[in-house]
This record gives C-alpha cells, sequence and structure tokens, in this order.
C-alpha cells in the first residue's frame, strides 16, 4: 500500500515532462539571458554599430563622470519614491472608496482605471498642451495659486513634479484595480466580529483593512517603485529631461547617450541602473514580504 | 543546415539571379528593362512635395531607372534609423543625411560607396567638398541649398521701435533688444523647449570665432583649446546668459517650441529669433516679406560675415545592389536639371553649392533674398560642425541651462568642454 502511494506521487510529479519547459526556457534564454549577457560584454566595448573595440571599464568611469548623472540619480529618486508613495496612498483611497456601496461604482471604477489604458506619450503631450504657459487650461487654473509665467514644465523646480502627478494620475488605477482585489479577498467575518466589539470607522481602517491589505501594498509598492525608477517614456513625451537637464532620470541620460551613438557607453549605464534597481528592489521586497500575515 | 551552408545556398541564388538578368538583358536590348531604386528621405510635407518633383525630372531624364521614395522622420530619430540601416545592411539604394561632423560616425569607409573620382564632383563648390570628405575621400553629392545661421528679425517691430539698421556689434544688438522689449514685444525668442533651438548664439557665432582665432577649429580637435578659457569661443555661452540677465527671452521660452518661434517672428510678438535658415518655409505665408535675416554681429563692426551650414549629402551606400542607377540619381541632384527641379519643388531657400546653379525663382522671401546676398558678400564661414568631427551631444541641453540662469555660461562652457570627451572617444580622434 505504501509502495503503491509513492509510486503515485511520483507520477504526479512526472505529470508535467522536463521537455513542457522546453518551449518557455528557449524564450527565456533568447530573450532574456542571452541578451543580458551581450549587455554585459557590449558595456565593456566602445562600440559604433559598425565596430567594436575593447575599452576595459572606460565606458563605466566615462559614465560615472558625466556632469549631469548626480542630478539624474535624485530625479529618479524624487520621482520613483514619490509617484510609488502617492500610488499607494491614493489607490488605497480609492480601493476602498470603490469597494464600499456607492452609486455609479462601476462607472466610477472604470473612470479610475481608464488613464491606465491611455498611451503614455499621447498622455504626456495632452498634458504638455494643457500646462502650456498662458493658453493650456491647467495652466490657466493654476494661475490663481501664483504659479510662475513659465509654466509649470519650463520650471526647473517645478518640472519634476508635474510629471510625477500625471504619472500618478495614469497610473493610480492600476493600484486602484490591486486594492479592490485585496479588499475583496478580505473574509467578511472580520468586519461582522468587529462589528459586535463595536469598533470605530478607524479602529476598523487601522486594525482590519490596513494590515490585510499589506499584500496588496507590497505589490503596489514594488511595481510601482521598479517601474518609477526605470521611468522614461512620460518624461520624455513631456520635457525630454528639460529645461537643459532639470528633469532628467538615468534612463533618459542613458537614451540621450544612445542617440548620440555612444552603443557601448549607454549599455554600460544600462547595466549600471540595472544593478541599482537589483540592489534597492530585493532586499526591500524581501523585508516586506516578511511583514505580511496571513489571512 | 548550418549557417555556413545557409549562406552559399543565398550566394548561389544571387549568383542565379545575376545570371538570369544578364540572360533577360541579353535577350531584349531594345526594350530596356526599368531598375527600380529606392530612396531614403525626409518626412515633411514640403519635403515629400519637393522630392517627388525631383523623381519625376529624374525619371524623365532616365527613363530606364523609377525612384520610389521611403520617408523617415528628422532628428535624433533620423540618426538612429540611418546608422541602423547602414549597420545592417538594409540601407535603401539611396539616401540623404547630414554633412559634416554627423557623417563621419557613419564609418564611410566601409558603409557608403566613394565618389571622390565622379565626374558630377567638377560642378560642385570646392566650398563644399569637406563637408562629405572623412579621411580624404568623398562620399556625397550636395543635396539642397546652402544655409545661414544667424538671426530673423521682424522688419515692423524694428520700424516701431525706431531701429533703422540692422546691429553691426553684439552690444549694439543687446542695445536694440532693449529698446525692443521697451516698445512692448518679447525681444528675443527662446523656443528651449525644443532643445536644438537654444544652440544658435553658440553655433551661429563661429564666424566671429574664426575672425579672431584661426587655429580655434584646430586647436579645438587636437584637444588643444577649450571653450572655457578661449574668450572668442566663450562669447557665445556668453551671449545666452547676458539675453537671459537683460529679461531679454519671452517669458515662455523654456517651454515654447520652434513652431512657436517661427510663429511669432512672422507676427512681430518676437523682435528676433536665432535660427539657421532652413526656418524660412516654416514662416507665415503672410508674413514673408516682415521678415528679413541678419548674420549674428561679434565685436567688430567693420567685420560682420555669416556663419554657414552646408546642405546635406546625397549618399550610396555600399550594400546597395543596383548601385549604377543609385549613383546616377545621386549626380543628377548635383547637376541644373536636378537644381531646378528642387527649385520647382519649392526648394529654394538660398544658393545652390554647384556652379551651374538654377538662379533664384522670383518673389521669394525677404529672408531668403537676405541670405542670398549675405552667401554673395563673400563674408562667410562654416559652422564648426563642418570642420571639426566633434560636436558634444549634450550641447542643447547646456545651453538651455545657460539661457535659463541655471548655469553661468563659464560653467556651462566648461560642462560642454567635458561633454565632448565621449565623443571624440567614440571616434576614436588621437590626442584624447
Amino acid at each position: 500500500m505504501k509502495i503503491r502511494k509513492s509510486k503515485l506521487a511520483i507520477a504526479r510529479l512526472k505529470q508535467y515532462p522536463m521537455w513542457f519547459t522546453i518551449p518557455l526556457g528557449l524564450i527565456f534564454v533568447f530573450l532574456y539571458l542571452v541578451p543580458t549577457v551581450t549587455a554585459f560584454y557590449y558595456s565593456t566595448q566602445r562600440w559604433t554599430l559598425f565596430d567594436t573595440s575593447y575599452v576595459g571599464l572606460d565606458n563605466f568611469s566615462l559614465f560615472f563622470k558625466d556632469p549631469f548623472l548626480l542630478g539624474g540619480i535624485v530625479h529618479t529618486f524624487i520621482y520613483a519614491f514619490l509617484t510609488s508613495g502617492l500610488k499607494v496612498v491614493i489607490g488605497m483611497f480609492f480601493g476602498i472608496v470603490l469597494m464600499s456601496n456607492i452609486k455609479f461604482r462601476s462607472l466610477l471604477r472604470n473612470l479610475v482605471f481608464f488613464p491606465v489604458l491611455v498611451s503614455t506619450i499621447g498622455v504626456g503631450i495632452t498634458f504638455q498642451e494643457l500646462m502650456k504657459p498662458e493658453v493650456g487650461i491647467l495652466d490657466q487654473a493654476l494661475h490663481v495659486f501664483g504659479i510662475p509665467q513659465e509654466g509649470l514644465l519650463g520650471n526647473v523646480t517645478t518640472a519634476i513634479y508635474a510629471i510625477v502627478a500625471v504619472d500618478v494620475w495614469k497610473g493610480v488605477g492600476l493600484a486602484t484595480v490591486i486594492y479592490i482585489a485585496g479588499m475583496a479577498a478580505i473574509p467578511q467575518e472580520y468586519y461582522e466580529a468587529a462589528k459586535v466589539d463595536g469598533v470605530s470607522t478607524w479602529q476598523n481602517f487601522r486594525h482590519i483593512i490596513l494590515p490585510l491589505l499589506r499584500p496588496a501594498t507590497n505589490t503596489v509598492i514594488i511595481l510601482s517603485l521598479i517601474g518609477g525608477l526605470r521611468s522614461f517614456d512620460l518624461i520624455w513625451a513631456m520635457t525630454g529631461g528639460g529645461p537643459g537637464f532639470a528633469s532628467d532620470v538615468l534612463a533618459s541620460l542613458i537614451y540621450k547617450k544612445y542617440q548620440s551613438g555612444f552603443y557601448g557607453l549607454s549599455t554600460a549605464g544600462n547595466v549600471v541602473m540595472s544593478l541599482l534597481i537589483l540592489i534597492l528592489v530585493l532586499p526591500l521586497s524581501r523585508y516586506l514580504t516578511k511583514r505580511e500575515v496571513e489571512i | 543546415m548550418n549557417l555556413g551552408s545557409f549562406k552559399r545556398g543565398a550566394a548561389l541564388a544571387v549568383a542565379g539571379s545575376a545570371v538570369l538578368g544578364l540572360a533577360v538583358s541579353a535577350v531584349a536590348p531594345a526594350q530596356a528593362a526599368t531598375t527600380t531604386i529606392t530612396w531614403l528621405s525626409d518626412n515633411g510635407p514640403a519635403n515629400i512635395k519637393l522630392e517627388n518633383a525631383v523623381i519625376a525630372a529624374f525619371q524623365k531624364a532616365n527613363p530606364d531607372i523609377k525612384v520610389v521614395l521611403h520617408t523617415r522622420p528628422g532628428g535624433a530619430e533620423a540618426d538612429n534609423m540611418v546608422k541602423t540601416k547602414l549597420a545592417t545592411g538594409t540601407m535603401e539604394d539611396v539616401f540623404n543625411y547630414n554633412s559634416g561632423a554627423l557623417l563621419a560616425v557613419l564609418n564611410p569607409a566601409k558603409t557608403l560607396v566613394d565618389v571622390t573620382k565622379a565626374p558630377f564632383e567638377k560642378n560642385v563648390y570646392d566650398s563644399f567638398k569637406p563637408a562629405v570628405t572623412v579621411n580624404g575621400k568623398q562620399y556625397g553629392s550636395p543635396w539642397g541649398t546652402a544655409m545661414g545661421g544667424g538671426i530673423y528679425y521682424n522688419i515692423p517691430a524694428f520700424k516701431k521701435a525706431g531701429i533703422t539698421s540692422t546691429p553691426k556689434t553684439w552690444e549694439e544688438l543687446i542695445a536694440d533688444a532693449k529698446k525692443l522689449k521697451a516698445s512692448g514685444v518679447d525681444a528675443i525668442c527662446g523656443t528651449f523647449g525644443d532643445s536644438w533651438t537654444s544652440q544658435l548664439f553658440l553655433l551661429a557665432d563661429f564666424y566671429n570665432v574664426h575672425a579672431v582665432d584661426k587655429n580655434f577649429a584646430n586647436d579645438y580637435t587636437n584637444n588643444k583649446a577649450k571653450y572655457a578659457y578661449v574668450p572668442a569661443a566663450l562669447a557665445g555661452f556668453q551671449h545666452l546668459e547676458e539675453a537671459f540677465k537683460a529679461g531679454l527671452y519671452n517669458a515662455d521660452a523654456s517651454t515654447a517650441k520652434f513652431t512657436d518661434g517661427t510663429e511669432r517672428v512672422s507676427s512681430g510678438k518676437c523682435a528676433m529669433y536665432p535660427m539657421l535658415t532652413f526656418a524660412t518655409p516654416s514662416l507665415n505665408a503672410a508674413n514673408l516679406q516682415d521678415v528679413g535675416f541678419m548674420a549674428q554681429p561679434g565685436t567688430n563692426a567693420k567685420d560682420v560675415g555669416l556663419t554657414t551650414w552646408m546642405p546635406s549629402g546625397m549618399y550610396v551606400p555600399k550594400s546597395s545592389k543596383k548601385q549604377a542607377a543609385a549613383l546616377k540619381f545621386q549626380a543628377f541632384v548635383a547637376a541644373k536639371g536636378g537644381t531646378d527641379a528642387f527649385v520647382k519643388g519649392g526648394g529654394y531657400q538660398g544658393p545652390f553649392v554647384t556652379k551651374d546653379q538654377t538662379a533664384a525663382p522670383a518673389g521669394i522671401p525677404r529672408a531668403t533674398a537676405d541670405l542670398a546676398a549675405l552667401i554673395k558678400s563673400g563674408k562667410t564661414y562654416p559652422a564648426l560642425e563642418f570642420i571639426s568631427a566633434i560636436k558634444g551631444p549634450n550641447l542643447p541641453g547646456i545651453c538651455v541651462q545657460v539661457a535659463t540662469g541655471q548655469v553661468t555660461a563659464k560653467a556651462g562652457a566648461a560642462l560642454y568642454d567635458q561633454d565632448v570627451v565621449a565623443q571624440a572617444q567614440q571616434l576614436g580622434l588621437k590626442g584624447w
């Protein structure tokens, strides 16, 4: 009897033979592994697309000597942490509100999610027009609050924050959906038990919803942080990193190097950026998962 | 099948079709087989009109060749596309692209057909040749007309401010700009939303740099002269700074775009717009006689000259399988027939760089006439990018920083000196 059972277990294990994994394995090897390894190779080359020559770590030293790198890193961090934080707060708020019994709930859910579906470049160009000095509606509205004449995107200090705001507007729908799913996963019994105990709305939120939403929060944090750290398209569409270099982030600095034909140098920059993201996100992800509680 | 045998197979197929092609032409010599070549060019609506006019004229002169136009976007996107196509051997049979510093980056010795000894070169001005020459070999025929870098100015706005003649020195220009500002218009149009437009005060100052320091271009290429400490070169950055400090730019300079600039200098909202003359077709059609063009003045009122930009080049890639037909097309655009068609297509923006050139058509815009007069005066010198292979990619951003007061002129110049290092190293120049 015993032997039979273990045979069955083995059979179950063997239900999916190894060769089932080959198609996916091939995709992984050719689309992920090979490019990654080649990227490391080309980061040590001076590469003109026509020919390459080995330069050791020169590309990296040149990349780190870039006078705009420090500003780029600071902007990247501002951008990533701010968008991530705002998406958590606003996304959670929307998630909770849109789970409650309110009128037009599904319409509102759709409205919140809608910007996620629009092309980022399209959003960028639209907001660029809305924020255009003197003629843009948004700019005219903000004039009431004494926004400087050159407009939000033309001002060196506000440019990056203006893009952050648009990024949050565009991305918060996804965070909301994750929170709605998280809310739906909280068993009704907890609320009922709390009701019997006579807890306040605040206590309900603080001690039931917040801890039990932690998996959703972690997902939102990790996703939006990674997204923010390598963000590029929206910034490129709205300011191109300008005025000057006032809203340049790591990705746009690297893109400019690629655009100028410094293929080896920009590859080195990409290697640095991916290592940086890895160093930041891996421990954070581990830390956050540790704090999750079982439902 | 391994890769080697695959290659052999492909080679056989190519050889086979070549034999077949020969056979066909041998059998029917009377009815000339048409060769179809492809041409990669700019996608602007005005460009396409022009390109089609040139194609029509070429096909009329060469009934056995058909040209199919492929278009591409401009700017940095064009750079990427052209480089990628050349590197992968998928470039069209003929294409036009920048001359000057950008050409060297294409690695022409490996990718382009050498036309140093082509007959059409006899018709091309020597002043153009260095712009399409890399390591002593010429690769292109001229496509388009010569351009100038300088300042568009609105004539009614100047009159209203009581200014009767264009400034002869930079100091006069600033004084005039202050008068213009006082008369209620934006004195100088900054359109840094398109950051490349910010470079003009610097790049168009090169005639003045050269007038003072004849060796600058050479020393600069050899890593012996720097913008930060050669006063004549630093002046360009200082111009950007000075205009900012005196509040001469429009309030929305940091987000306004190129089209805002051409619009405003046409309407008179802005009095001056530093720009390349390729912008003339973008001026408002109704105001074409209101907008003049002047060279950027320097320190010497007796020596006001124009910094010129060479036309683009027309090149044939080595990867083309129809080089004979493509070379015919390349030669055609540098001959009278080609320039005639160019003018017919509405492309006249200044003199051509060919000897038997087509005359200016009647009713050309005021700015184009001004440009032609400046070039005719002989006081011209090519922009630095046609003499030196070094042009740092971050110059637009740095110019914006200086022109919006984020860094000083001196600091901006130093940043730029640092920026060109990567370019020089990438090109493998000696001494960097």
